[in-house]
């Protein structure tokens, strides 16, 4: 049976692009049901802050793992810690393996690589929440390190942690507004649930998960080739990370409710930033293809779009439109991907190191300068880690998660819309001016259609929903957040560690042997061109954008 | 949606172009060659009468391309052309 976009609808059933829509739409309505007071999500686990000693004096569950039923109500507090994390599985295995059942895969194989890198994917993601790499100093540590000492570190955000001080304060006759003695200090560290004192820590946040995932996976994908190869049925990144952006939708939605002006000033700056940065890399990259490397046209093209504009999908869809032989695409995807996987180690870590105080330049240059959508999310969302805790570590200020993430996929989002108009004006001009092709009657307009990336219509819809909500019925909205909080956190946040660590798995650096020019070319072009131009677009649309602070 | 007269689908083995519909089979490394293979198949066929045109619909098969590279897009191109039998 072949696999022909002949209808609108063709691909809904059988395409991991559908399929990230489906099932970021069913978690979505499932969060929404809150509304009416029912649970349908709350039986999802997610990781707790651990400290190993603490821990190993008596290992359990429970330490490290709870149900989310906190947030949208007590329905599966029967459940546990260890009964949610099988519930998870159990649910995202089945959802999955029908996905995968409609994709042709083969289901059996994937089931058993899911579990595996479901597995694998909570070990790590457990692990990255030990205290010691993730918990940020407490904000008494930073502000007043003489009275409370510069050990106190938090197992829960930072002003949920300020508040139990405060009020242990009290409790002990503290009045609001003074500073207690060292000894009092000492106290209320101690009463306080989520306080603890720790020699060192690296306070990476949620970035220090995300980093061990993609160590994980890049040592499985590069040293255990067998096991990796086993693996590969269900080593989907783009498709978890595009239903994990659908999630970001509501998150998105969930954030434009306390500030709405920002967020659309961000998909403004976007998508000018977007536009600018298309009209300078192609014609650039495509003229130091032709004539400083003599490549042929259709090399050139499809090398430029898979560099300048949105890696794989665009080295797809031009390398289409110009009807070049499916080996060409075939070969720059190659590339990229493992481009994308040194530009997610290296950019992060770069960017927070020379510019601090530029949050939404980075992220938005991100979103420009990473290809495919998995390694910018997840280059973004280390970035949004980094950056905010090396705010707080230097200024005492808490900037709201998700907002440097955001700035790096809404660039990203822009761009991903954009290939299907611009393959179709490539595939015009192709027809019409380069091949002069006398048997070609026309290039379909459905073409648009084809290319269009689906899952944004699932992001759109669940960013709109949940503003609409805001906008339209403020009375529901309590209710809508508790659903929506679940699916935004603990399910986005595992799609996201399993894109990470499937990203590892599927890369093999060994892959770019023979690649030769073309693979110099797209060195050259990435980290001299791409990146400096990008940055600079980026910083013209988004200087002076800051994350709003968070509130307690 | 345009109607085609004869619907094919569209792949390549690595070195050429290759049209299938039912009964039917061209092949050619550039398209004028694979047009021109197209014509020739469909004047032999006695399907159609001599000097007929035929809009042919050709759905290139994503599934020629290899499985890693389907998450990332899953449309590469369709091509109408208008041959003379």
């Amino acid at each position: 049976m072949s696999a022909v976009n002949r209808r609108w609808y063709s691909g809904m059933l059988s395409t991991e692009d559908w399929w990230a829509v489906w099932l970021g739409l069913f978690m979505f309505l499932m969060g929404l049901l809150s509304i009416w007071g029912i649970d349908a999500v709350g039986w999802m686990a997610k990781t707790k802050t651990w400290e190993w000693s603490s821990f190993w004096s008596d290992p359990s569950w429970s330490k490290i793992v709870k149900v989310s039923h906190g947030k949208a109500g007590q329905a599966y507090e029967g459940l546990g810690p260890f009964g949610s994390l099988l519930t998870t599985w159990l649910v995202w295995t089945a959802l999955t393996g029908v996905g995968a059942y409609f994709m042709k895969l083969n289901v059996a194989r994937f089931v058993v690589g899911f579990t595996i890198i479901f597995a694998l994917t909570w070990f790590v993601w457990i692990v990255g929440h030990e205290a010691h790499l993730k918990a940020p100093k407490a904000a008494e540590s930073i502000t007043a390190p003489h009275i409370y000492g510069d050990d106190v570190y938090c197992t829960t955000k930072v002003h949920k942690c300020t508040k139990q001080i405060k009020q242990a304060l009290q409790k002990l006759g503290v009045p609001e507004g003074q500073l207690p003695s060292p000894e009092v200090a000492a106290q209320a560290v101690e009463m306080s649930k989520n306080a603890i004192r720790m020699s060192w820590g690296l306070s990476l946040g949620g970035g220090a998960s995300y980093i061990l995932a993609l160590v994980f996976g890049l040592v499985i994908g590069n040293f255990f080739k067998g096991f990796a190869g086993f693996l590969k049925e269900a080593a989907k990144p783009e498709w978890y990370i595009k239903t994990a952006i659908v999630y970001l939708g509501i998150k998105i939605g969930l954030m434009s409710m306390k500030a709405a002006g920002f967020a659309f000033e961000l998909a403004v700056a976007g998508m000018a930033a977007t536009f600018v940065a298309y009209l300078l890399f192609w014609p650039i990259v495509y003229t130091l293809a032709r004539k400083g490397f003599r490549l042929s046209r259709h090399a050139s093209a499809v090398l430029s779009s898979g560099i300048s504009i949105c890696g794989v999908s665009a080295a797809i869809a031009t390398a289409g439109a110009i009807r070049a032989k499916p080996i060409l695409p075939t070969m720059v995807s190659m590339l990229i991907v493992i481009f994308a996987m040194i530009e997610l180690i290296i950019l992060p870590g770069f960017y927070t190191a020379v510019a601090p105080n530029q949050p939404i330049v980075n992220g938005a240059a991100m979103g420009m300068t990473v290809k495919t959508d998995g390694a910018d999310a997840a280059a973004g969302a280390i970035l949004d880690q980094l950056m905010t805790a090396r705010h707080y570590q230097e200024t005492g200020q808490v900037w709201e998660e998700g907002w440097i993430l955001t700035a790096s996929i809404v660039t990203k989002i822009w761009i991903d819309m954009f290939i299907g108009v611009w393959a179709f004006i490539l595939a015009l001009i192709w027809v019409y001016r380069v091949e002069r092709d006398p048997t070609q009657m026309t290039v379909g307009v459905s073409e648009v259609w084809h290319r269009f990336p689906k899952f944004v219509l699932g992001y759109l819809l669940a960013w709109f929903v949940y503003l609409g909500i805001a906008v339209f019925w403020p009375d529901v909205v309590d209710a809508a957040t508790k659903g929506a909080k679940v699916v935004q956190s603990p399910m986005r946040k595992m799609l996201f560690m399993m894109t990470f660590l499937c990203m590892g798995i599927i890369t093999d650096f060994s892959k770019l042997k023979g690649m030769g020019r073309l693979a110099t070319l797209y060195g050259i072009a990435l980290f001299a061109i791409i990146a400096p131009i990008a940055y600079f677009i980026a910083w013209v649309f988004h200087r002076g954008m800051m994350p709003p602070t968070a509130s307690g | 949606m345009k109607r085609a007269d004869l619907e094919t689908v569209l792949t390549h083995d690595g070195c050429e172009w290759v049209v299938r519909a039912e009964g039917i089979e061209a092949r050619g490394g550039d398209w004028r060659e694979l047009d021109e293979s197209l014509r020739r198949v469909l004047a032999a066929s006695g399907s159609y009468p001599p000097g007929s045109r035929i809009r042919v619909f050709m759905g290139f098969d994503f599934d020629t391309l290899p499985q890693w590279l389907r998450q990332y897009h899953y449309h590469y191109f369709n091509r109408w052309v208008e041959i003379t039998v």
